[in-house]
């Protein structure tokens, strides 16, 4: 996962994921495995980093809840900064896939 | 600068935040267990304490390397434009040489007492010329 990804593609989608609603770190991994076709598989190992790292930036935040089968668990949403840095990334991101596509293209 | 007052206090609770990290694997753990099996769960998430260490290390050296970057992006910028750098340099010492200046002044006039015995019952001074 970390190598194969362009670099901050990992953020990005933690942080269209959570575009969805309040979540945990599990639900975050099963979502983004379950709408890519099992193509993406969240690695905990490079997960939990990036959580940190979100929440450092301001861009999540995190609070300790329960989940609907009763059990504890820290739930993420994302901050009108994250909502924000989200826009900035997708652009670039889609800027990167275009330029790739045109690479990709040419004879 | 907010963004260096939350990193600091994120320093300052990284003991509890360390210990928040490993409850939220373990619930992790907890939660694929229900879905895929103990055994597999444990299998696929690997080492916890490596992953909590990664994710410490993540916040713990990221602003320490953000302000290596500053100060490396600093330092090159001078030497590339070493002609503007000068005239921020000199402009600097201007600016701090006149305020030291005017503050001496200032300070000379305004806050020392004047040197008459009991300055506090001056009212006024006269002079007259012949």
């Amino acid at each position: 996962m970390k190598q194969d990804l362009l670099p901050g593609t990992l953020d990005m989608l933690v942080l269209k994921t959570l575009t969805r609603g309040h979540m945990h770190g599990y639900a975050i991994a099963q979502l983004i495995k379950q709408i890519s076709a099992e193509v993406l598989q969240i690695e905990e190992g490079s997960l939990y980093p990036a959580l940190q790292r979100l929440e450092l930036n301001g861009w999540i935040e995190g609070a300790w809840g329960t989940t609907a089968n009763n059990r504890r668990a820290r739930f993420y949403k994302l901050t009108p900064g994250g909502r924000k840095h989200l826009l900035k990334e997708s652009q670039r991101y889609q800027n990167m896939a275009q330029a790739i596509a045109r690479v990709m293209a040419f004879s | 600068m907010r963004k260096w007052i939350r990193r600091f206090r994120y320093w300052r609770e990284r003991d509890a935040r360390a210990e928040s990290l490993r409850e939220e694997m373990a619930a992790h753990l907890a939660l694929a267990a229900e879905d895929v099996g103990r055994r597999d769960a444990e299998r696929s998430f690997g080492n916890a304490t490596r992953h909590a260490e990664n994710s410490r290390e993540d916040w713990l050296a990221s602003w320490a390397r953000d302000l290596w970057q500053d100060v490396r992006y600093a330092a090159r910028n001078i030497r590339k434009d070493p002609g503007y750098a000068s005239v921020a340099a000199l402009s600097s010492t201007l600016g701090i040489a006149a305020c030291t200046t005017i503050f001496g002044i200032a300070n000379f006039a305004m806050n020392r007492t004047l040197p008459v015995a009991s300055p506090e019952t001056l009212v006024a001074v006269i002079g007259r010329l012949d």
